[in-house]
């Protein structure tokens, strides 16, 4: 579904991402894990066209998706949450994730114009529908930035959901989060994200990704170190060698 | 009503287009120093639409608006690549260049054994519409106001359907509007064109009622008095920007009285309000705040 063939992101002379070669199959759940700095986001931000890469292809659904603007991959299906929690914090919680859904409107202007939140239209039930899910339906009129933390990441969640991308990036959906919360965004990954659809997890709390991935790739100073059954994989020495070999305070 | 009052009243009128040109670059995130560049190339070709080459009045706004219109996106188009503060000082770049083309251009017809046109420093005389079909001040207000009112609405209508959603998601995080499938090139250079053609009307209409326009009126303080109506009014609703200009132009008139003084208050009552409401009295908390009150009253009612 998605494939990066030897793609290459440098800063000056630092290389974020060497060669990194990964394919990800349809429908799997995949857990991109590595210490700080190892490059899993500068990943996520390549693939989803924040930059472009230094070097390689990326293709997607077949498509040759390297260099192109994110508008255009994101239209495409690839859609992602952020580390830092992204919200339009002066948007309430249903405006947030019905804003993003105008990639779905056809019509040009004229149809984002003519588009209105009214209750009996169908954009407005799905997102309620999604919200519902998110168990954020209560929360409806919130203003994003009231929220509290746990409960921004799910609509951050929710919101990378509101197209219906064949392909989701959540990007440490966990972070900041308690042990309890933890079990619960596993949980909604494991029930609503990845049915139906491919995703990529990056997390550091090993519970979430042992719990819901069906594969794991590891990256290490910007190289793919390790890749394959979340047992194996967490049971190989060079893998334990990067996480358990220095400091690795989980950045949350 | 005297004449004093209606002028001001008009004056008010029209300051408000270029106070809700500045309003629609600040939802898509833009300080933009130049607004007052699109108000006085538009008074420039509406003035020259009906005064060298007889047009009705409405062709008149509506030449100046589509100029104000294309320039702007021009501009827009080339600045595309700046933002924050080095957005607002191009900007302020042109208009300022804008201003000095001004300042030389010399291009005058024949009419009626007359020569019309604009004359540089001099300044653009004869724009005598309004003498010619003898409307009365009163007349030219209602038509400001017509104008005006029209515009609120359509800004209106925007804000409540999603493309105004897609304008606040520009404003508020550019990059994860791209990330949400906006292409925030095209939606960027929308807004300044719509900016400069709302700028445009208000310029065109202020050629009319004046008669006279000179390229000094449209300096940086207009284009700062413009930001400062939106930031004052607040950025939550088309009405922002209006109460802001009711609160500049009612307030400084009210103060006369203390003269030299009267800049000094108001530039401190503008420092006080932007430290406690920066995003200006009507923010986009209280207006979501009010709509909940409304909509709870009318769910009461039902």
């Amino acid at each position: 579904m998605l494939a990066l063939k030897k793609v290459e992101k440098r800063f000056g002379a630092l290389a974020a991402l060497d060669r990194i070669d990964l394919e990800v199959a349809a429908g799997e759940v995949l857990g991109l894990i590595g210490p700080n700095g190892s490059g899993k986001t500068t990943l996520l931000n390549t693939v989803t066209g924040v930059y472009p890469p230094s070097g390689g292809r990326i293709s997607f659904q077949g498509a040759d998706i390297t260099g192109w603007r994110g508008h255009r991959i994101a239209r495409l299906g690839i859609a992602r949450t952020f580390q830092n929690i992204r919200l339009f914090p002066a948007m309430t919680v249903f405006q947030n994730v019905w804003a993003s859904q105008h990639s779905r409107v056809s019509g040009g202007l004229l149809g984002l114009l003519r588009s209105r939140p009214t209750r009996r239209c169908a954009d407005t039930r799905r997102v309620d529908e999604i919200l519902e899910l998110f168990g954020l339906l209560k929360d409806r009129e919130v203003l994003a930035k009231n929220l509290p933390l746990p409960a921004r990441r799910r609509l951050e969640v929710a919101r990378a959901l509101t197209t219906d991308p064949p392909l989701v990036f959540l990007d440490e959906p966990a972070g900041g989060m308690t042990p309890a919360e933890t079990e619960d965004m596993a949980r909604l990954i494991h029930e609503v994200v990845a049915p139906n659809r491919t995703c990529v997890v990056i997390e550091h709390k090993m519970a979430l990704i042992a719990g819901v991935c069906t594969r794991i790739c590891v990256l290490d100073f910007g190289r793919k170190i390790a890749e394959g059954l979340p047992g194996d994989v967490l049971a190989d020495a060079k893998v334990r060698e990067a996480y358990l070999g220095r400091d690795d305070a989980p950045d949350a | 009503m005297d004449d004093y009052v209606i002028t001001v009243l008009s004056n008010i009128g029209m300051i408000s287009f270029i106070a809700l040109s500045a309003y629609l670059l600040l939802l898509t995130g833009e300080i933009s120093f130049g607004q007052q560049a699109y108000f006085g190339l538009s008074a420039y070709a509406a003035g020259a639409a009906t005064a060298m080459f007889q047009m009705p009045i409405w062709a008149g706004i509506l030449v100046g608006a589509c100029a104000a219109g294309i320039i702007a996106m021009v501009v827009g188009a080339l600045t595309l690549q700046l933002s924050g503060l080095y957005f607002s000082v191009a900007t302020l770049a042109f208009a300022e260049m804008a201003r000095l083309i001004l300042l030389i251009v010399e291009i005058q017809v024949e009419v009626d054994g007359e020569m019309v046109g604009p004359e540089g420093a001099n300044g653009f005389h004869g724009i005598r519409w309004m003498f010619e079909r003898d409307i009365s001040l009163t007349e030219f207000m209602l038509l400001i106001y017509g104008l005006l009112a029209l515009t609120v609405i359509c800004l209106l209508l925007v804000e409540r359907s999603r493309l105004g959603s897609v304008l606040r998601m520009l404003g508020s995080d550019d990059l994860l509007a791209e990330m949400q499938g906006l292409n925030t090139v095209r939606y960027r250079i929308l807004a300044v064109g719509a900016a400069g053609v709302i700028a445009g009307v208000g310029g065109a209409l202020y050629a009319h009622f004046t008669t006279y326009v000179e390229p000094q009126f449209f300096n940086v303080m207009l284009g700062v008095h413009a930001l400062a109506y939106g930031l004052i009014g607040g950025l939550g609703t088309a009405f922002g920007p209006l109460i802001g200009v009711a609160i500049d132009v009612g307030f400084l008139e009210a103060i006369r009285f203390i003269q030299g003084y009267r800049m000094i208050v108001f530039g401190g009552l503008v420092a006080i309000l932007l430290i406690f409401m920066p995003r200006g009295i009507l923010d986009e908390e209280r207006v979501h705040r009010l709509k909940a009150v409304f909509s709870r009253r009318n769910h009461a009612r039902a």
